[in-house]
């Protein structure tokens, strides 16, 4: 196919795909986030922001609360490695990162797997920052993967003794974040969870 | 009785706060002037207290100005309620903070009728402590600086998590950001009793209000342009049945407020010697201002310095115009709190996601998934082929 290199805003009308479900088992989810996090050489506590640029990524902040901003699309693929990730102008560096890796998911899950994997035509994808189908929960397992893999997650948990804090800055990630995958890895009971 | 769009959110609902601060004349002097020699023993061995005198006179205002205000202030709503036949009022005043030796109190302003009777009750209370401390041989006088602050635009409530609960689990976001303070205000809102969050006010207003207060003296309470605004809109009945008058003293630049541009200072007389501020006023020919052009003038000034201030409004003010918001102010609300809901259920989503679906750390994936991550591209432009996929 012959392709002209056309310089295009993305203001522009393009017709936007939606992410759609991949049906894939957590585990399997899990083990591609891992698998994608070395081919861009990410490891755990490192600048994710970084990492999303060298995959040919932007990162750009809106104010969701203004009323005035009716585009609530947090993650706008143009095609593979050129996307765009938005974050609140009002959330904190931790919530940014795990969103940062929840859109990294989608761009995986929801654009590239399809293509790839099951040649889905699929150019343009938009997805919702308030979106609640399955995807959510299948960008959720990617980026809780990503960000805390579970050997990893698993082995320096138990060297922290479990205090959550010190994981937290260990990976980076917020406390409960830390909590929660502690919870579904099965190394903490709620009620058990040490603090500092 | 219809029930409100935001009633799930209720610290989303307008409010207007009127600020009123206290503070102690001379209280720097008196503690540097009795300071460390007092304390001393004679001989030189050592300390004869901790204290040297001044603390005395401090807590005295702590307690006794408080007691007056808050007297002072049931009173006038006795007052109020039996001249209307009605117990419409149900906010009271209560210590927002003690800073040092200031005291602020705060009270929500449901009608006009509750910000005048507020006002004449402090009025009350300033003078009355300066008749009682005027035969005492140590104790202070007193200043004071008063202003409002609107919610939740502008100004903000701020949940902050109270000590024993920080690291505890109960309280998980302790991220400071808006979005997060949303959460954990509706969070204290759901069930104050037993809420692990302490409230406090910050914004705009609040910051000119602390401003203010530096050029209040024991004669003149301080007020700040939007607290004007309401009053000179409120009547002239009301002005003269609590027999309050505002003065003008020029305009002066305020750090940081309205750009740095010169602010009014605008001031009501609480001197308790009459024939002294009276005969000072005639010298100086500071007339009160009349109502209308207070009202004018601070409407224009308002609309001159719109990026940082509009016309304050209270939701439940008896007189229409005062209860009108500004244009778009409902649909922000609105837009607040349709965002929040969706906030929250992302929040919610989060948790439900990673927790309810156990990982085995062990499990081999059943699926060898190869996806490749291509690498940026270098230019950000899109690759359109000729169809225009």
């Amino acid at each position: 196919m012959n392709q002209s290199h056309v310089a295009m805003s993305p203001a522009q009308a393009i017709e936007f795909s939606v992410p759609e479900p991949t049906g894939l088992r957590r585990n399997d989810v899990e083990a591609l986030a891992e698998n994608i996090a070395a081919q861009m050489g990410y490891l755990p506590g490192a600048d994710i922001f970084s990492a999303v640029v060298e995959a040919g990524g932007r990162v750009d902040y809106k104010d969701y609360w203004d009323s005035k901003n009716i585009d609530s699309g947090s993650l706008v693929v143009y095609g593979e490695g050129n996307f765009e990730i938005f974050l609140s102008t009002e959330t904190s560096h931790l919530r940014d990162k795990f969103t940062v890796a929840h859109e990294l998911g989608h761009y995986v899950l929801h654009y590239l797997y399809p293509r790839q994997v099951l040649s889905k035509p699929i150019n343009y994808l938009k997805a919702d920052r308030y979106g609640t189908n399955k995807t959510e929960w299948e960008a959720n397992w990617f980026a809780a993967a990503f960000l805390m893999p579970k050997r990893k997650f698993t082995n320096d948990f138990r060297s922290a003794q479990g205090r959550i804090r010190e994981v937290s800055e260990l990976f980076g990630v917020s406390e409960s974040a830390v909590k929660i995958r502690a919870r579904s890895l099965g190394l903490t009971h709620k009620d058990d969870e040490k603090e500092e | 009785m219809t029930k409100k769009k935001n009633d799930a959110f209720e610290f989303l609902s307008p409010k207007i706060r009127l600020f009123l601060s206290a503070d102690l004349i001379g209280s720097t002097a008196l503690k540097q002037a009795v300071g460390i020699s007092a304390a001393l023993k004679k001989d030189g061995a050592g300390f004869s207290s901790t204290h040297s005198g001044w603390i005395s006179p401090i807590l005295f205002f702590y307690r006794e100005f408080t007691k007056l205000f808050f007297t002072s202030w049931d009173d006038e709503r006795k007052k109020y309620e039996k001249r209307h036949e009605t117990s419409a009022i149900r906010e009271r005043p209560f210590l927002w903070k003690s800073a040092g030796d200031e005291l602020i109190f705060c009270i929500v302003l449901e009608t006009e009728d509750s910000l005048f009777l507020s006002i004449y009750a402090w009025m009350s209370a300033i003078r009355a402590y300066r008749e009682r401390t005027s035969v005492l041989e140590r104790a202070l006088d007193v200043k004071s600086a008063v202003w409002v602050a609107g919610f939740p635009v502008l100004n903000q409530e701020v949940a902050l998590p109270n000590e024993q609960f920080i690291f505890k689990d109960e309280v998980s976001r302790v991220e400071g950001d808006y979005t997060t303070n949303l959460m954990n205000l509706q969070e204290h809102y759901r069930n104050i009793k037993k809420s692990n969050w302490k409230i406090d006010f910050i914004g705009p207003s609040i910051d000119t209000g602390f401003r203010l207060a530096k050029f209040a003296d024991s004669r003149r309470i301080i007020i700040s342009v939007e607290l004007s605004n309401i009053m000179a809109r409120c009547s002239l009945t009301k002005m003269k049945e609590n027999d309050i008058c505002i003065y003008f003293d020029g305009m002066v630049e305020l750090k940081g407020v309205v750009g740095g541009e010169p602010y009014p200072i605008f001031w009501i007389d609480v001197s308790s010697n009459k024939y002294y501020s009276e005969s000072l006023q005639k010298i100086t020919r500071s007339d009160a201002i009349s109502l209308e052009n207070l009202e004018e003038f601070t409407k224009a000034f308002i609309d001159e310095h719109k990026k940082y201030l509009f016309l304050p409004f209270i939701n439940g003010a008896l007189n229409p115009d005062l209860r009108a918001p500004p244009a778009n102010y409902r649909t922000q609300i609105e837009h607040i709190a349709e965002t929040l809901k969706k906030e929250m259920r992302k929040e919610s989503d989060l948790e439900k996601s990673l927790a309810n679906v156990e990982v085995d750390p062990d499990e081999v994936p059943k699926h060898q998934l190869n996806v490749s991550l291509p690498k940026g591209n270098e230019k950000t432009t899109l690759l359109i082929d000729e169809d225009g996929n």
